[in-house]
């Protein structure tokens, strides 16, 4: 049964990108330096930075191949298969998908019934042996920070006892030739929060953790879920708002259930797209949050937006980091904007306590919030 | 114990308010929701820039936010949203892709429609409503997890109502799937007056029948 003081905690990761595959292995990569963009000519003609991962194997079901190598890299961790259609533990368990436009190759090709998410999410039951189909969030951008915040919701009200959530997503003509006809597409390597950023850089990648409310589950935690917020801006379809306001929202709801302040923060792994736009909303939200001082990073400058997999991602990697008191630099931030002033890394730099703040922010005006104490 | 306060659906060029109609219209689907708009007496010029779902889903929650504006409800701060749908984007999808497959250029305002949350997007704008929201994607509308949901939208997040819509646009020229489908649902819930709801009951105003 759910009780306050249950604990929700967070493990059995795993992530494949641009970087490489396992979380380990990809924040040592960050922690060197290591950007996993590169040029190529996107749709339309323009060239533009982008983080390849899986398009070079050729797979019919590029996604679907990687979401079912990242599920048996996280239940290869567990102390027990809970989430097999064979464990008696099965109808405590659920996965969350998080994606904005899954397999979309499929589209591209023809067929626009099996790119549909449901159709994924089955193809994810049948593959992996679940007892049900994948919950699909899709909130645009802001999808994977908030899939971790439904999954912890879930297992609080007593509905779950464990919630693998995986987040996923591909590069893809479709989405490369729709950021390229909104101008948002930086030629180099992405520069969130750097004076000169001029856009995103798109990345494809999956990741996977699982939450539990079973210590004897993770062998390894990586970190214990405190509180989540969402807000909307309610403003425009496709920009951030100018006062963060959507942003705010979603924080401070976190901090109000988790009872704690900004001066708890001990760090923030930002949404940090690179957008002239979301970026200066950002700044403008954590500094109406009174965070300016928090030691702040985006991950994308080194492996790019990813889509609905960043908010899964970056988490995994910022409770790592955390862990190792190592915060990656925030790649491309060389000469930081101004206005208002962020702690933005610029080195290697460390947490000020282990409470760690993950926002993500997305089209439709959608904004989500974490705050996880790393292990 | 949640209860259902009112709830719209959208089917066969109807619009209606807890089963009772509200307004019809003919035609193809973007000269049927069009002629919904005028019926409903909608002024709101962006309708028009958006895609056919975007347009479906702010028309079918429209009569549930009149009330809740009508009952002084806060809706800036306190109206929780659900959206759900099983085809996402898929016939803007295609709309975004025909051109760039042609090797032409695409239209950006197609491409931020290719989403499956664009309608919970235009209904937050509309309405400014700024509560909690999320959008979940499935073959059908799973009720009882979606009152689970909801419930801790009111108990845990400060939300008096939760709006939960499922609203579903398919094309099918480029499939071979069902032939095209238009039908949106919607239920508002609440903790207060109203009548007890059970994932059945959900079912059953989420679902075309």
């Amino acid at each position: 049964m759910a009780s306050r003081e249950m604990k929700i905690l967070l493990g059995a990761d795993h992530v494949t990108g641009p970087l490489g595959s396992g979380s380990a292995a990809v924040l040592s990569a960050m922690l060197n330096s290591t950007c996993g963009l590169r040029p190529e000519q996107v749709p339309g003609g323009a060239m533009a930075s982008v983080g390849r991962a899986f398009q070079q194997q050729h797979l019919d079901r590029p996604l679907e191949v990687q979401l079912l190598d990242c599920i048996a890299h996280c239940r290869a961790q567990l102390s027990e298969d809970v989430f097999s259609t064979h464990s008696e533990h099965a109808p405590r368990t659920a996965v969350i998908l998080s994606t904005t436009k899954g397999e979309i190759g499929l589209l591209e090709n023809g067929d626009v019934e099996s790119a549909l998410l449901p159709s994924l999410a089955e193809r994810i039951r049948i593959g992996a042996l679940l007892h049900a189909s994948p919950i699909v969030v899709s909130n645009a951008c802001a999808s994977g920070t908030l899939a971790i915040k439904l999954a912890a919701d879930l297992i609080r009200v007593g509905r779950y006892d464990h919630v693998l959530v995986l987040g996923g997503d591909l590069v893809s003509r479709f989405t490369l030739s729709g950021f390229a006809s909104l101008h948002a597409l930086s030629v180099e390597p992405c520069r969130p929060f750097d004076r000169t950023r001029d856009g995103v850089s798109l990345g494809e990648a999956v990741a996977g953790v699982v939450l539990s409310n079973d210590p004897s589950l993770l062998a390894e935690p990586l970190g214990e879920y405190i509180a989540g917020g969402m807000g909307n801006d309610a403003n425009h379809i496709s920009g951030p708002s100018r006062t963060g306001e959507g942003l705010v929202r979603a924080v401070g709801a976190a901090l109000r259930r988790s009872g704690m302040t900004a001066k708890d923060i001990g760090h923030i792994n930002a949404h940090g797209t690179g957008s002239v736009y979301n970026d200066r909303m950002e700044a403008v939200a954590f500094g109406r949050l009174g965070m300016e001082h928090v030691p702040t990073n985006s991950h994308k400058g080194y492996f790019g937006h990813t889509l609905g997999a960043a908010g899964v991602l970056e988490t995994i990697l910022s409770l790592h980091a955390m862990r190792h008191m190592q915060l990656p630099a925030s790649l491309g931030a060389n000469d930081l904007d101004e206005l208002p002033p962020l702690n933005v890394l610029q080195a290697i730099g460390t947490p000020l306590s282990n409470t760690l703040l993950k926002t993500s922010s997305g089209f439709g005006g959608c904004n989500a919030a974490i705050l996880i104490d790393a292990c | 114990m949640l209860n259902l306060v009112a709830s719209t659906r959208l089917t066969g060029g109807r619009l209606s308010l807890n089963g009772n109609d509200l307004a019809e219209g003919q035609g193809e689907d973007a000269e049927m929701l069009r002629a919904l708009y005028t019926a409903v007496g909608l002024d709101y010029p962006k309708f028009h820039k958006m895609d056919m779902y975007a347009r479906l889903a702010l028309l079918a929650s429209e009569p549930l936010y009149r009330m809740l504006r009508a009952d002084g409800a806060d809706i800036a701060n306190a109206i929780g949203l659900i959206t759900l749908n099983r085809s996402g984007s898929a016939a803007t999808d295609v709309e975004h892709w025909e051109p760039v497959r042609r090797g032409e250029t695409a239209s950006p305002a197609v491409f931020v429609y290719t989403l499956p949350n664009t309608g919970a997007g235009e209904i937050t704008i509309r309405h400014g409503a700024f509560g909690s929201s999320i959008c979940l994607v499935s073959e059908r509308p799973d009720c009882d997890l979606l009152l689970t949901i909801a419930d801790d939208m009111i108990t845990t997040q400060g939300m008096t109502h939760v709006i939960v819509g499922w609203s579903d646009i398919f094309a099918a020229p480029f499939a071979n799937g069902p032939s095209t489908t238009l039908f949106a649902g919607f239920a508002l819930i609440g903790h207060g007056a109203g009548t007890p709801l059970t994932p059945t009951g959900l079912q059953a105003i989420l679902t075309q029948h």
